[in-house]
């Protein structure tokens, strides 16, 4: 029969352990409603700069912007790949460094140069583990993503593919689907393309060629498409900073599920040590007197 | 009744505002332009400067303190994507003024030429309009 104390100090581990979740889980649950509320207020900015790019790109596509345009080889690929500072978050990190390492070593073998950018601590120290040098690397974005951050990415890459050093650049993120799931997004963002524009039929306005540009639409479109590009990454770190609360406080719950049902196993196992000793101890107390009586 | 616009004011952080209007001035890059109803599809770049909504109806209207975007006119639906936006009758000048030290602070430490001064002076310009237009 296991010992008492043992068994006690084990109930009081688990309980300490079960509070720390909880609080986790508490503290993610009010993290959760800032991040969505995030998402929430940035989403007409998205969609109306989406619909102007689309309106744009419709009737000046010929114009053959730098970051419209495909570049004819195709060697060198750029992955930006966001994740959290923190752990303790069930699958959030996993999956998508898992995802990004697969497409990485699949790339590779396909004899392209890979550039990966990281954001997010637990992508870099993994990254670090498995050889696989970053160029460029943020940290303190998960918390609170800030549009300064998101330009810097988005210079970095812009300036990289116009100059020619990269040929395709990769988004790879945790989209918040509620508050509960998250999506594994891998999403190209450049070269922009009319398709990832998603506009439907339609939404295309029918009065396209009557839209009048001021300085000109060119020029529109020159000082648009980096502001689309910063939108697009600053989006994607927003909804992967409510996706990371999401994961976090989902497997914060279930650890404390967990502890509570070891707690109750535990408890059941002390009570019934407990009652074995009282048991012992009577019978040799009664065991005593009865050989007192003979 | 005249016919009115839908106005509205949204940056990458929110939507600052949306309501009716009779009028609506924006500092577009090429000068300033004034949209009214019926106005034909229009896209421009925006400069920095004041944004003025003629509420109809009223003699007052609504004003903000913009730092560069865009302006798009259809449908008598007017957009204006700024990159920053203030209401004017928010702006506290003392809070403006200690900001605008702080960033004046944070651009001497920051190596020139990055994306980061390029945010920093931006800021610093935008806060620079405010104080202007709130005067």
């Amino acid at each position: 029969m296991a010992n008492l104390r043992d068994i006690k100090k084990r109930i009081n581990s688990v309980k300490s352990t079960k509070q720390i979740t909880h609080t986790m889980e508490m503290v993610s649950s009010a993290k959760i409603r800032k991040a969505t509320e995030r998402i929430l207020s940035s989403n007409p900015y998205n969609e109306a700069i989406h619909k102007m790019l689309a309106h744009l790109t419709e009737s000046e596509f010929k114009n053959k912007h730098p970051l419209l345009q495909v570049h004819e080889e195709h060697k060198h690929v750029t992955f930006i790949i966001i994740v959290s500072d923190r752990g303790l978050a069930g699958g959030f990190n996993a999956n998508i460094l898992h995802a990004a390492e697969k497409k990485y070593r699949e790339l590779s073998n396909e004899g392209l140069l890979i550039d990966v950018i990281v954001a997010g601590k637990k992508g870099i120290s993994y990254f670090n583990y498995h050889n696989i040098p970053t160029c460029l690397s943020f940290t303190g974005l998960s918390a609170d993503p800030t549009i300064a951050e998101a330009r810097e990415i988005s210079a970095f890459v812009r300036d990289r593919y116009i100059n020619g050093e990269t040929d395709e650049v990769i988004l790879v993120y945790n989209h918040a689907r509620n508050a509960a799931d998250q999506d594994l997004m891998i999403e190209k963002v450049l070269p922009i393309s009319l398709e990832a524009l998603g506009l439907d039929e339609e939404e295309k306005p029918e009065f396209e060629s009557f839209y009048e540009f001021e300085p000109s639409a060119s020029r529109v479109l020159d000082v648009l498409l980096p502001d689309y590009l910063d939108t697009t990454i600053y989006h994607a770190l927003i909804d992967s900073a409510a996706a990371e609360q999401g994961a976090r406080r989902r497997a914060m719950k279930s650890a404390t599920d967990n502890a509570s049902e070891i707690i109750t196993t535990l408890q059941r196992q002390y009570n019934s040590a407990r009652q074995a000793a009282i048991t012992t101890e009577i019978s040799e107390i009664v065991g005593g007197a009865a050989a007192l009586e003979d | 009744m005249a016919k009115t616009l839908i106005c509205e004011v949204v940056t990458p952080v929110k939507k600052i505002y949306s309501a009716e209007a009779a009028m609506v001035t924006a500092p577009a890059i090429n000068g300033e332009v004034g949209i009214l109803p019926l106005h034909a599809p229009y896209v421009s770049i925006l400069s920095s400067g004041e944004v003025r909504v003629s509420l109809p109806d009223e003699k007052v209207s609504k004003k903000f303190a913009i730092s560069g975007g865009y302006l798009e006119v259809k449908n008598d639906e007017v957009i204006i994507l700024a990159d920053r936006a203030i209401d004017l009758d928010e702006i506290d000048r003392q809070a403006v003024q200690a900001d605008l030290e702080k960033i004046e602070e944070r651009l001497t430490e920051t190596e020139s030429g990055s994306e980061m001064e390029k945010f920093l002076t931006e800021e610093r310009d935008y806060l620079k309009t405010q104080l202007y237009l709130s005067e």
